[in-house]
């Protein structure tokens, strides 16, 4: 009997334009990072992240993509997550990354949140150019197997 | 994993041309149980030797060299060096489990080149040709020696330091169910980030195992709470309750505590008793109760 | 996605599972808070033991919601969440303040019965 194969593309591109989008971007995030041999808390963490980063695009921008893509770093595997949008843009980084929610704004930014939650961080913005976030969990194992290699 | 050292090890002594390897075996057997006494002599002068030294006996010593100069013959002799290679590696891999340095047993096992070059002198003294020869082979054979043992050495002494980093994550923070709804977690020793990290969820899956309703984090044994320190420790016990448990912090010096405050911590999130005693007596109240505040 | 709201006298027990949309999570609090004041409701249980992320969103709607059930008279008691989500919950900074927690839908009971 033939083995049910799952195969994880290395990239995956997820449209973010309104709050379904998040939600299918959550689920691209559990989907890679389960394929990846994430650990189930360093998943959570992915999933929880990725929903910060896309809500954010819609908060700020309206619209952008959420890319998930597998990279291979000094220590092995991991989940780099990209989201793009063209909106606004932050004019003043420091002040976004800065914590919102001890001052009891309930409308804070993701950013610092989700900067915790991941190994590596970085956010370039411009504005009047849109922002994009990058972030990277490391601790994949599990080798991802191209969509469309024969078995 | 040592199949393929010893294997590479194997390859590499039955490259080492033959009449050099023979010259070299001449004068080494000649001499071998002087030279290999000398080298035992060394490693067990090393203080990581101490207890293995008291344990061996002479007759036990006498007996390991017969076979490694039998091992060696064989390789010389027949090109068969299998049996001499696993002996190398296992040799590194002893070196890297007992934590002797790199340096100790590189001086202590190269003591036997020193010795013999001499030896090869002047057995070969009148033959330059030989004399090259011999100590070719005596050099090549050292190569592969020492850089086998320094191999093995080297991999195991990785997996030893791993795996007393884990056992010393273990040890130091149990998780112990004292009691019907409560746990216990004595935390020693140094807490870093990755730690605080680990001690979490290894508190919070434990609390999902057993179901408990009230832990005691005892920090006694944590040598210095600084505010990134407590701030974790703030954390577990925010992610604790988040489950419905509540977090009892034991251990916490009243000096300590009052220093966090100054630094800006709020410790009223933290539920602290003096001793692990009064937070288990705490526990067990709370426990008894059944009493969770509500809202709280 | 219509999540179920089951009575049991006077508590109410809602039990979320897999992954809610914002939407959904709108629609459940409506929902909830329509059937709260439908009758007398002492408590109201948010079971979110299958639930696998909480985001911040997520953790401002429970707050919320608890609030706006406490304004009806009621006491809303979240249980169940998981280890990894609590875990990944401190990391953002979303606790669930003034949100009375247990750790399952049997220890919520318990905790309605005796506290």
């Amino acid at each position: 009997m033939d083995d049910l194969e799952i195969s994880v593309s290395s990239s995956r591109q997820i449209p973010v334009i309104s709050e379904e989008g998040i939600v299918l971007a959550r689920q691209a995030g559990r989907e890679m990072s389960a394929a990846l041999g994430l650990s189930g808390t360093d998943q959570t963490l992915v999933v929880t992240a990725i929903s910060e980063v896309a809500r954010n695009i819609i908060l700020y921008a309206g619209r952008g993509v959420v890319e998930l893509e597998v990279t291979t770093g000094p220590n092995g595997y991991g989940l780099r997550i990209r989201a793009v949008d063209e909106g606004p843009g932050i004019a003043d980084i420091e002040l976004a990354m800065r914590d919102g929610y001890s001052t009891g704004r309930s409308l804070g930014l993701g950013l610092p949140g989700a900067r915790r939650l991941m190994d590596d961080f970085s956010i370039t913005s411009e504005p009047g150019q849109g922002t994009t976030v990058t972030m990277v969990k490391w601790g994949g194992t599990a080798v991802p197997v191209v969509e469309g290699a024969s078995p | 994993m040592s199949t393929t050292q010893s294997a590479a090890a194997t390859t590499a002594l039955a490259a080492i041309p033959r009449n050099q390897l023979m010259l070299f075996w001449k004068v080494y057997e000649e001499r071998y149980d002087e030279v290999s006494a000398r080298a035992t002599e060394e490693l067990l002068a090393l203080p990581e030797f101490a207890a293995l030294a008291s344990q061996i006996t002479e007759e036990e010593t006498a007996v390991r060299r017969e076979a490694t100069r039998l091992m060696l013959n064989q390789g010389v002799d027949t090109g068969s060096w299998e049996a001499y290679a696993e002996n190398l590696v296992a040799q590194g891999e002893m070196y890297g489990e007992m934590g002797v340095s790199f340096v100790s047993w590189f001086k202590a096992v190269g003591v036997v080149r020193n010795v013999i070059l001499p030896h090869l002198v002047t057995a070969f003294g009148e033959s330059t040709d030989d004399l090259v020869e011999g100590v070719l082979g005596m050099d090549s054979f050292f190569d592969v020696a020492m850089a086998t043992i320094g191999n093995a050495y080297l991999v195991k002494k990785e997996s030893t330091i791993k795996v007393q980093q884990d056992a010393i994550r273990e040890l130091s923070t149990p998780v112990l169910p004292l009691r019907e709804g409560m746990l216990v977690l004595p935390v020693v020793g140094v807490v870093d980030s990755h730690r605080a990290h680990q001690l979490t969820q290894d508190l919070l899956e434990a609390i999902r195992r057993s179901r408990a309703t009230v832990a005691v984090v005892d920090i006694t044994g944590v040598p210095s709470v600084d505010s990134k320190v407590a701030n974790h420790f703030i954390q577990t016990v925010e992610a604790a309750k988040l489950m419905g448990t509540t977090v009892i912090l034991t251990g916490l010096s009243p000096a300590i505590a009052k220093a966090l405050v100054t630094l800006g911590v709020d410790l009223t999130k933290l539920n602290t008793v003096g001793d692990l005693r009064g937070g288990v007596e705490e526990a067990e109240r709370i426990l008894d109760h059944r009493v969770s505040q509500i809202g709280a | 996605m219509a999540v179920p709201i089951l009575r049991q006298g006077d508590i109410l027990l809602v039990t979320l599972q897999g992954d809610l949309g914002d939407a959904d999570w709108a629609q459940m609090t409506d929902h909830l808070l329509d059937r709260v004041a439908e009758r007398r409701t002492r408590f109201a249980v948010l079971d979110l033991s299958v639930v696998d992320v909480l985001d911040s969103f997520a953790c401002r709607t429970i707050v919320g919601l608890t609030h706006m059930v406490a304004l009806r008279g009621s006491t809303m008691i979240v249980a169940g969440i998981q280890p990894n989500v609590a875990f990944a919950m401190v990391q953002l900074g979303a606790t669930l303040p003034g949100v009375a927690t247990a750790l399952d839908l049997d220890h919520a009971l318990t905790l309605i019965t005796h506290g």
